[in-house]
């Protein structure tokens, strides 16, 4: 009987003392940090460090690295779908879901940022065609949509599985979210209909792949479209947003794998290859950023080389030389690439690899914010008034990290708890333990 | 708008005329006087330059607004904000070349926060009249220097005997800010820069600005 059972031994990683740890961590961190979200859409951006010399700041930081940390893990997926590779099949689902989660975080992060956050409709009632922006927010919907089309036909044969297996609400739910699809019961209709859903999953993947590249590199170009800030005025920085995204999805690909999301006798094959390729994408990253300094350091222009001074010489060049070059950069490919000859690959390492990755790229997205508006446009305009608005040194408070943490800690607990429930992996069994038979025993 | 910097002494009474008349909060000020924006002059006398908005013919800031709250009037070139359009994302102010844009952060003089009769008064603004109450707008947008356009006449014509003139302009004790019409061949800035070798700030990017400085 149990050969014939499709089941992992669990549904998903179990909680040890420390899990429960982070847990409770988590939900304090998350109704502590919406306390704080609610006070800043209360009284307004005043209650922030912003100001009009640098008027974004780490809200907007946190907006380019989930919406990164999206389109990231999307491209990934469509690798899948797209172009056949194996190493990342067995991830696809939780990468779907992953870009799905982050999509919608960023895009609470920008409406954080509003000054009248009350008006965010206004970007859909009143576009203005000449803006990146407004580009954008398009290019946010239609990713939605084939986000939302993707996991429904990832999980559909699932749900209506578990839906049939599991009794009540549960139940009920499932059924509703597999949208009345039915998993046919025979061998052959079941083949047919995986085909089919195979196919469906390429299409969505080949629409998707000039959207999601639209989502972010559109992202890069907000900044790269900005001809007043030498530092972002490049072609290369939309790249630069498209690469980078794709090792920071990766490394929170891996990382979920590894610690929430493991199925360890597929992991062992699949893993070391899918690292690789998330250190390939690292390494081009790293590449990028060294043609950057490049040629703005070689160029000499001075607003285009005041930036790059204060990322590595500044009050926050720890964030360049330790987040982003140190824990992001060195620690990941170290673990990946720098090993005895032979020895086997442990994925608890590959996953403390991907996390430095994410971990790593958030000081990637502060430095791509940050510094560039630092400098002042016209020499002395930051002391010509005395305002500590128009300070060029800005320091986040304690409520922008607050809400920051609390708006992520939040997406990740819901995000966390709808894990729980929903098959992340093919084939998984429901929660609760019910067993779900193979197609073929009723064949 | 012309601008003599030959003629500014750097008293910064423009910025505080600015102040009086649009009822600007701190850390809005719609112009500002900048030192050392500009190498000193050879004979070492320090160089002060007032730095209103540019009004340029081609405004970076305006094409970036995803929802067109800010433009640049058909009728008199002058760049606006839409206090009720605006969503307050601040892309306008990182896309400005010349730092002409604020965000209004709600904070207040005291005069405004001790509500004296200072803070019973609106501010002509726009001719919106509007007053300061929290999460209101302007709070929470971004603002500009407007060139006064609330003292325009009907017929969208300022005065500078009846007193409609920008109010920096009005008050400059150096006489050194000179406003008026580009299209006109014979209005007193137009005269200037057919006199005296001008400079525009940053002319490379293209932006085009209508602001010009004598040095």
């Amino acid at each position: 009987m149990n050969n014939d059972v499709i089941s992992s031994p669990r549904p998903l990683a179990r909680r040890g003392p420390l899990g429960v740890l982070l847990l409770a961590g988590g939900i304090a961190l998350a109704l502590a940090g919406l306390a704080a979200t609610v006070y800043r859409l209360k009284e307004g951006l005043g209650i922030t460090h912003l100001g009009s010399t640098v008027p974004w700041g780490v809200y907007v930081a946190c907006y380019i690295y989930f919406i990164g940390l999206s389109a990231g893990s999307f491209l990934l997926s469509s690798l899948v779908f797209v172009f056949g590779n194996k190493s990342l099949e067995p991830l696809s689902r939780l990468a779907v879901f992953q870009a799905f989660v982050c999509l919608i975080l960023g895009l609470v992060f920008i409406f954080l940022d509003l000054g009248h956050w009350e008006r965010f409709w206004h970007v859909i009632a009143y576009p203005q065609w000449h803006s990146v922006l407004a580009w954008e927010i398009w290019f946010y919907n239609a990713y939605i949509v084939v986000l939302l089309l993707e996991l429904w036909f990832l999980m559909r044969s699932d749900l209506s599985n578990w839906a049939r297996a599991t009794g009540g609400l549960a139940g009920k739910i499932y059924r509703a979210l597999s949208f009345g699809f039915r998993c046919p019961q025979t061998v052959e209709e079941h083949a047919r209909c995986e085909h089919k859903t195979l196919r469906w999953l390429k299409i969505l993947g080949i629409i998707g792949i000039p959207v999601a590249l639209g989502v972010h590199g559109g992202t890069g170009a907000i900044f790269a479209v900005v001809k007043s800030r030498p530092a972002w005025y490049t072609p290369i920085f939309p790249l630069v947003f498209i690469i980078s995204a794709l090792a920071s999805g990766g490394g929170l690909l891996l990382f979920l794998r590894v610690f929430v999301a493991p199925d360890p006798k597929v992991d062992r094959q699949i893993l070391p290859d899918a690292a690789k390729l998330v250190a390939g994408f690292l390494i081009f990253d790293l590449l990028l950023l060294f043609l950057e300094f490049l040629v703005g350091i070689y160029g000499g222009i001075p607003d285009h080389v005041r930036p790059y001074l204060l990322m590595t010489h500044g009050p926050f060049a720890w964030v360049f030389w330790g987040q982003q070059l140190a824990i992001g950069a060195a620690i990941p490919l170290l673990l990946i690439f720098a090993r005895p000859a032979g020895s086997k690959y442990r994925t608890k390492e590959l996953g403390i690899a991907g996390f430095c990755m994410f971990v790593g790229i958030f000081g990637v997205r502060l430095n791509i914010v940050i510094p560039a508006l630092a400098v002042p446009v016209l020499h002395g305009f930051d002391t010509a008034v005395d305002s500590p608005r128009l300070a060029s040194l800005y320091v986040p408070n304690w409520v922008e990290w607050l809400s920051s943490w609390g708006v992520a800690a939040t997406g990740v607990l819901v995000a966390y708890y709808v894990m729980r429930k929903l098959p992340m992996r093919e084939h998984q069994p429901p929660p609760g333990g019910a067993v779900v038979s193979k197609p073929s025993l009723q064949s | 708008m012309v601008i003599d910097t030959r003629r500014c002494v750097g008293c910064r009474a423009c910025v505080v005329a600015c102040k009086a008349e649009n009822k600007t909060p701190p850390g809005v000020a719609y112009t500002v006087v900048l030192e050392g924006a500009l190498e000193p002059r050879i004979e070492d006398k320090p160089l002060f330059m007032t730095k209103p908005c540019f009004h340029c013919e081609n405004p970076a800031c305006t094409v970036v607004c995803p929802v067109g709250a800010t433009f640049k009037r058909p009728q008199d070139g002058i760049v606006v904000v839409d206090y009720d359009r605006c969503i307050g994302c601040r892309y306008c102010m990182t896309a400005c070349p010349y730092g002409a844009r604020f965000f209004d952060y709600g904070d207040n003089y005291p005069a405004v926060s001790e509500q004296t009769p200072y803070a019973q008064v609106p501010s002509p603004e726009y001719q919106q009249f509007r007053k300061r109450e929290k999460c209101k707008s302007p709070i929470g947008n971004v603002r500009k220097c407007t060139f006064c356009v609330h003292l325009q006449d009907a017929d969208g014509k300022y005065d500078k005997h009846a007193g409609r003139w920008p109010a920096c302009a009005k008050t400059c004790t150096g006489k050194a800010i000179y406003f008026g019409d580009f299209m006109d061949p014979e209005s007193e800035v137009t005269r200037l820069l057919r006199e005296r070798p001008a400079i525009r700030l940053k002319e490379e990017l293209g932006n085009d600005p209508n602001v010009y400085y004598l040095l």
